[in-house]
């Protein structure tokens, strides 16, 4: 009788740790999908910005005979920006900061270039040049909204690896907390170039 | 219920949008009309006008097209805070991501078009910055708003044509039967309005708010959190007015609510 009684408890117990389990490890699951989404974007506003630029260097280069440096420190920056890829499941902090660094080295390198056209007049009277002026503000304006979707759908994410019950059964699958975009310095003032 | 709510928003809203440190302007509720004049910078008939298009094409194409002017920024970003307003109005349709918001700020002379992520398409950020640029800066320096915002908006709808098409009718369109329900309903409603104008009680239809940013009455609230607005017998557009008092109100409500669109950043500013 006694016997029978502890199989219950222990089959209860089990059966209750499977389906707790399940669920929690779908709702991991479903949470990944989430911040691959977010990151997706991210990197896609990232590429847009990146797409721009030779765009960009055409367009400075044609209309004007350009500070070299300027647009040589742009096209350096964007090389190493694309270059730096970085798988986002398993991105450790250090390897997100590296791949922030890159970017933030493109956006100081495009707010250079702009700051410097301000001496060249007839370029920014171009339409060419004000149109692209205009998306590239769109685009910075997308990444910042990307960033912090990103950052908001991690929070989460973490919140949940982190937090009692849950916490257990994300460290029985392996789920692990991620890596989150830090406020940097630079960004509080520098991608707010104002076009006019 | 109401109090508590009203506790509760503007600390999950900090929350949501923790990232920025300034201190943040707090976004009106959702209004549920597409012309929302809080800086007062229409008549009465602009609004109603301009109401009677947005609406009239928010119907026909699912796409919203959303203006809000405000009498500052107190000191947030232009963009930002658009922003926040247009995600957390969400305007534009859930499945099509198709909203656009228009927003003046007065005294920071601003202004700012949001695009959701559907609307990106027809409405790239440079051709959003021409609008500013070639449209609405030139009318509003010389004090034309009514005809800034009009023919910008003119020119958005000519961009969107034939992008998207409001097929949302589909629940009542099946059954005759449903129709004739609604048909009634309208009827009725409007000789209950008649009545009551007839005893110069309920203006022209139009709908009456207490006081600024108030959420009005609950009889106009429905289900989903959109609002049915019964126009009155002069057409579709309808507006309110608060007198002389420089606040243009709102206009064009009857569109079916705003529907969760989502935005993305996309969009331009410039200012006058």
């Amino acid at each position: 009788m006694r016997s029978l009684i502890t199989v219950a408890v222990v089959g209860g117990l089990l059966l209750i740790l499977l389906v707790n389990g399940c669920s929690n490890y779908n709702a991991f699951v479903g949470m990944e999908e989430d911040v691959e989404n977010a990151w997706g974007k991210v990197q896609s506003a990232y590429q847009r910005r990146a797409d721009l630029i030779p765009n960009l260097v055409e367009t400075v280069k044609g209309a004007a005979d350009f500070e070299k440096e300027t647009l040589e420190a742009l096209v350096n920056a964007r090389a190493r920006a694309t270059s730096v890829n970085i798988d986002v499941s398993k991105a450790t902090p250090e390897q997100l900061k590296q791949f922030q660094e890159a970017q933030s080295g493109v956006t100081s390198a495009l707010s250079r270039l702009l700051v410097v056209s301000e001496n060249y007049p007839q370029l920014r009277a171009s339409d060419n040049f004000r149109e692209l002026q205009s998306q590239l503000e769109g685009t910075e304006n997308r990444i910042k909204v990307e960033r912090d979707k990103f950052n908001d759908v991690v929070t989460a994410y973490n919140k949940r690896v982190r937090r009692f019950p849950a916490s257990f059964y994300a460290g029985m699958f392996g789920f692990s907390q991620k890596a989150q975009f830090e406020a940097e310095a630079s960004s509080q003032e520098a991608p707010k170039v104002n076009f006019k | 219920m109401k109090l508590l709510f009203r506790f509760i928003a503007p600390v999950f809203s900090l929350l949501l949008f923790a990232s920025g440190a300034a201190a943040q302007k707090s976004i009106p509720e959702p209004s549920g009309f597409l012309v929302n004049d809080y800086a007062g910078m229409l008549s009465r008939q602009q609004v109603v006008d301009l109401g009677r298009k947005l609406s009239d094409y928010a119907d026909s194409t699912s796409t919203q097209i959303v203006i809000v002017t405000e009498k500052s920024l107190e000191g947030e970003d232009a963009f930002d805070y658009s922003y926040r307003l247009a995600r957390n109005w969400g305007i534009g349709t859930k499945e099509n991501d198709n909203g656009i918001l228009i927003y003046v700020s007065k005294e920071d002379r601003a202004i700012r078009i949001q695009t959701a992520y559907g609307a990106e398409g027809f409405l790239p950020d440079a051709m959003a910055k021409r609008i500013i640029d070639n449209i609405i800066v030139p009318n509003f320096r010389r004090g034309l708003f009514y005809e800034g915002l009009d023919e910008a908006t003119s020119a958005i709808i000519a961009l969107s044509s034939g992008e998207y098409v409001n097929d949302g009718k589909k629940d009542n369109g099946g059954s005759g039967a449903a129709l004739i329900f609604v048909l009634l309903v309208v009827v009725f409603f409007l000789v209950l309005m008649w009545i009551i104008k007839r005893r110069g009680g309920g203006g022209d239809g139009g709908y009456y708010r207490g006081g600024r940013y108030d959420m009005g009455d609950p009889r106009h609230r429905r289900g989903g959190g959109g609002w049915i607005f019964f126009p009155g017998p002069g057409g579709s557009g309808g507006a309110t007015d608060r007198g002389g008092d420089g606040w243009g109100g709102f206009g064009g409500g009857d569109f079916g609510g705003f529907g969760g669109g989502d935005f993305g950043g996309g969009g331009a500013g410039g200012d006058w």
